[in-house]
């Protein structure tokens, strides 16, 4: 399909026939000749002899060419001296004639030669041309020539089909109308490259996102660039833009920029290398994995992330790619930057080239550390599930929603006789056969029961199983469905145990418990007996020791009394003795009695209020108070607490009393009572200024019977009393010696909670 | 104003010393009482059922361990006795806390006195009781 023709329509001699082109230069001849003959009449014979032939010799060197234009010189000189010669006789053509005739051949050759040149130049502008036109037709690119005016000259098929237009409608148009270009984006017109081009007489290159808008309206990206023609000399003949189509070049790059997308951002590390193992590429993912940056590890032999014991895989690996098989997917273990062994799954794939040959790998690696953990933790539990369900005492017997069993235990299998393998896929009721004890009726299936209600069920009582081999075993169960949370059930598991061991075990606990109840009740009864016995005892004994005890004293004290008189003075010293003795021996006997009391007493403990016992223990002492003219203070710090309302008094009045006492001659007693939190008691303090205690005698001052003092009375026991009775209270008792005179006695007890005080003692 | 009548008293006590020293008491403080006794339970009981004419004591002063019948026992006697159910009683005692005094004092007495070792004290506890009994005296 020729394009138009930038030079008008020529054609090469040597395409004619040969006897035309010899022919014409023959007839060319003799029509010269003839030409000639008729001007005879006005020249002469001999005048102009070449005249004609130049321009035929002209004519048959242009129609057929080189050699018949050099034939037609020779038949023109032929005919010339043949017929247009004055020939001598002798010499034939003359001198002069020769030299005419020399001349003519000359001129008519360098005619002939000048038109063969002619034609060559043409033959070669023709085939430049055709070179060109079939180069611009067979290039992928469109082209447009434009003058140096910018209209068209010339599209090439490319360009008319992507513009849409025809050269020859193009033709002489401005480049702007035919290849109207716009930007992607904006929609705005881009400017011609053609018009720039013109301008800076420069090569141009096209703005980027260039939509070319065809004569119909269709849209096609394009990337083009123009160039200026020159002449030689400079001389701007003209410009020639180049385009082509690059959708398909688009599309294929936003392809790979998607590629290269997914790769990059994949969470598994995905690589390449090369057939040699050289890395080519890394993802971030990779990045992360290894800890090697992708500048860091792209080169470097694959090797580089295998441990040192695990090479072999890799020589594995690339066997199977050059067989161009993909690896089979392999978990592993590999190294991290910093000499980390990491566990990975990985796949090795093959790349290919287009022919099908295997150029290189990409590898995929996932970090299954984590998963590996699972397996394991999953595994681990599986084995407690296991070890656990063998080892417990009881049958465990698993189905699925069907009712078909699932799973035995041990001990299970023990009592129905069935091994778990055996079992399986059986209904429940071929492997657990249940009947009534009594009636020997078969009993309702629990885990029917529980796949239909859904919730836990117990079993009947008097249920019996029957093992395979027919052994009968009481036994008591329950089965419970096996769900996901709240949502479908799944399962049920049903678990039962041989009864008889339990009936004869709980039978056992009852009869021991009774037992135990029994003696227990017996052996209170006879502490009871004992300590009334003992009540009586001590008692009856206090009782009849001091009745004489009071008539010794008293029948001493009316002696001296009213009959003084008649004793001596010894008389009397011996009387009192009479009468202290007996008075002392009263009060050791009621001090043992007291003592014997707070051993063997119930004691409670309640919420009691010591200001309260003292306020009454005060009047009670107001005469000895009155009489020694003591200060007893009892201050605002004692707080409720938790103690015996008979025995507590007792203490107080045991200390108070020895406090009274316990004075140097002469001295006012000084007391005082006030009470402070302590490690969790309440410590109450009674300090005297009394004769105080040498802290020697701190471990024998609480015991039966020790006096420290014998200057003042006392039978021993007080402080005895104090300290069992406050022991039996939960507390602890002490003493402490003060700086200057006297001692500090303390008992700590537990003090009441608010909740318990009551609103009086 | 009539002269008073003498002051009734029935004595329950077992311990012979300690009758002589409770009317040496009575005598110290120049009193006119006319003092029954009683050895035990079963004779005070006797003496307050069967008066034969005599004017019933206006007190009783008992002690609680007696033999044949206790002093509780006698206690409960007399409440229960329709003629004496007012009948005032001192229990005079030995112990100071009896296993049966919240049974006593429901049953109802005037005192409750701890026998002292000493005989002066006898005779201030005796003077007060004295004093006490003159002034209720109808």
């Amino acid at each position: 399909m020729p394009a138009t023709s930038l030079i008008p329509s020529y054609k090469h001699p040597g395409g004619r026939p040969i006897w035309l082109r010899y022919g014409v230069a023959v007839l060319c001849v003799i029509v010269a000749t003839l030409a000639r003959t008729a001007l005879t009449p006005s020249v002469g014979p001999t005048a102009l002899p070449f005249i004609f032939f130049f321009p035929f010799i002209a004519v048959a060197a242009w129609y057929g060419g080189f050699a018949p234009g050099l034939v037609a010189t020779l038949l023109a000189g032929i005919a010339s001296v043949s017929f247009f010669f004055d020939l001598d006789p002798a010499l034939g053509i003359r001198l002069p004639d020769r030299w005419a005739l020399v001349a003519f051949t000359t001129a008519a050759l360098v005619i002939v030669g000048a038109i063969e040149t002619l034609h060559g130049t043409k033959a070669e502008l023709i085939r430049s041309h055709d070179l060109l036109s079939t180069t611009l037709a067979s290039i992928g690119d469109g082209v447009i020539v434009a003058d140096a005016q910018g209209r068209v000259l010339f599209l090439n098929p490319v360009a008319e089909r992507l513009t849409r237009w025809s050269s020859s409608e193009a033709g002489g148009q401005p480049v702007a109308t035919v290849f109207r270009i716009i930007n992607e984006d904006t929609r705005q017109p881009v400017d011609n490259p053609i018009q720039k081009v013109l301008r800076l007489g420069t090569t141009v290159g096209l703005a980027n996102h260039t939509l070319l808008v065809a004569k119909d309206g269709t849209e096609i990206p394009v990337d083009d660039s123009g160039a200026p023609i020159l002449r030689p000399g400079g001389v701007l003949f003209g410009a020639v833009l180049v385009f082509r189509d690059s959708s398909e070049q688009r599309r294929f790059q936003e392809a790979r920029a998607r590629l290269a997308t997914i790769v990059e951002t994949s969470e598994d590390a995905i690589l390449s290398k090369s057939l040699d193992g050289t890395i080519l590429t890394w993802n971030m993912a990779a990045e992360r994995l290894f800890g090697y940056r992708a500048e860091e590890i792209i080169g470097k032999p694959v090797t580089t992330l295998i441990p040192p014991d695990l090479q072999q895989e890799e020589v594995e690996i690339l066997g199977r790619l050059r067989r161009g098989l993909p690896s089979r997917r392999l978990e592993t273990i590999r190294l991290t930057k910093d000499g980390r062994r990491i566990a990975v799954s990985l796949r090795v794939s093959p790349i290919k080239d287009a022919e099908g040959r295997v150029t290189g790998a990409s590898k995929i690696l996932h970090d299954i550390s984590g998963m590996l953990a699972s397996r394991e933790a999953l595994a681990r539990e599986k084995q407690l599930l296991s070890t656990t369900l063998a080892s417990i005492g009881d049958g465990v017997i698993v189905t699925d929603a069907q009712g078909r069993v699932s799973f035995l235990n041990s001990e299970a299998e023990r009592l129905t006789g069935w091994k778990s393998d055996e079992a399986r896929e059986q209904a429940l009721p071929a492997v657990f056969r249940i009947v009534n004890e009594v009636t020997r009726q078969p009993v309702e299936d629990p885990v029917e029961k529980v796949l239909r209600l859904g919730t836990i069920v117990g079993m009947a009582n008097h249920t019996l199983l029957i093992a395979k081999d027919g052994t009968e075993t009481p036994i008591d169960d329950s089965a419970a469905p096996i769900r996901e949370g709240n949502g479908p059930l799944f399962g049920v598991v049903l678990v039962f145990r041989d009864f008889a061991e339990q009936k004869k075990a709980h039978e056992e606990i009852l009869r021991l418990n009774s037992d135990l109840e029994r003696r227990v009740a017996e052996r209170t009864r006879e502490l009871r007996e004992t300590v009334q016995e003992l009540e009586t005892f001590s008692y009856t004994v206090a009782h009849d020791l001091r009745a004489p005890l009071r008539t010794m004293h008293r029948s001493a004290e009316v002696l001296l009394l009213e009959q003084a008189a008649r004793l001596p003075e010894e008389g009397h010293d011996f009387l009192r003795r009479i009468a202290d003795s007996a008075g002392r021996m009263d009060r050791l006997i009621q001090d043992l009695l007291a003592y014997s009391k707070v051993t063997r007493s119930e004691v409670q403990s309640v919420p009691v209020e010591p200001r309260l016992l003292l306020a009454d223990l005060m009047v009670q002492l107001a005469p000895e108070v009155k009489e020694r003219r003591a200060d007893v203070r009892i201050e605002n710090s004692l707080g409720w607490i938790l103690a015996d309302p008979v025995l507590l008094p007792q203490v107080f009045h045991n200390l108070l009393s020895n406090a009274l006492k316990f004075v140097p001659r002469g001295t006012a007693p000084q007391v005082r009572i006030w009470a402070e939190p302590r490690d969790g008691f309440e410590r109450i303090w009674i300090e005297d200024n009394g004769i105080g205690i040498d802290t020697r005698y701190r471990e024998r001052l609480f015991r039966l019977f020790e006096r420290l003092d014998s200057d003042y009375p006392g039978t021993g026991i007080g402080l005895a009393i104090v300290k069992r009775a406050v022991e039996r209270m939960g507390g602890r008792v002490g003493f402490e010696r003060k700086a200057d005179q006297g001692s500090r006695f303390w008992i700590d007890l537990r003090p009441a909670e608010i909740h318990e005080r009551k609103g009086t003692t | 104003m009539s002269e008073k009548a003498r002051l009734r008293v029935l004595l329950v006590e077992d311990d012979d010393n300690d009758v002589v020293f409770f009317q040496r008491a009575l005598r110290a403080h120049g009193s006119q009482v006319d003092l029954e006794i009683a050895r035990d339970g079963e004779q005070a009981v006797q003496a307050l059922s069967r008066r034969d004419g005599r004017p019933m004591p206006d007190r009783v002063v008992l002690d609680l361990k007696l033999p044949r019948r206790s002093g509780l026992e006698v206690l409960t006697w007399i409440r229960s006795t329709p003629e004496l159910r007012d009948l005032p009683v001192t229990i005079m005692t030995s112990s100071g806390e009896p296993s049966d005094l919240q049974r006593i004092n429901e049953l109802g007495i005037e005192e409750y006195i701890v026998k002292p070792v000493s005989y002066q004290v006898l005779l201030e506890t005796v003077g007060a009781l004295l004093t006490k009994w003159d002034g209720s005296r109808p």
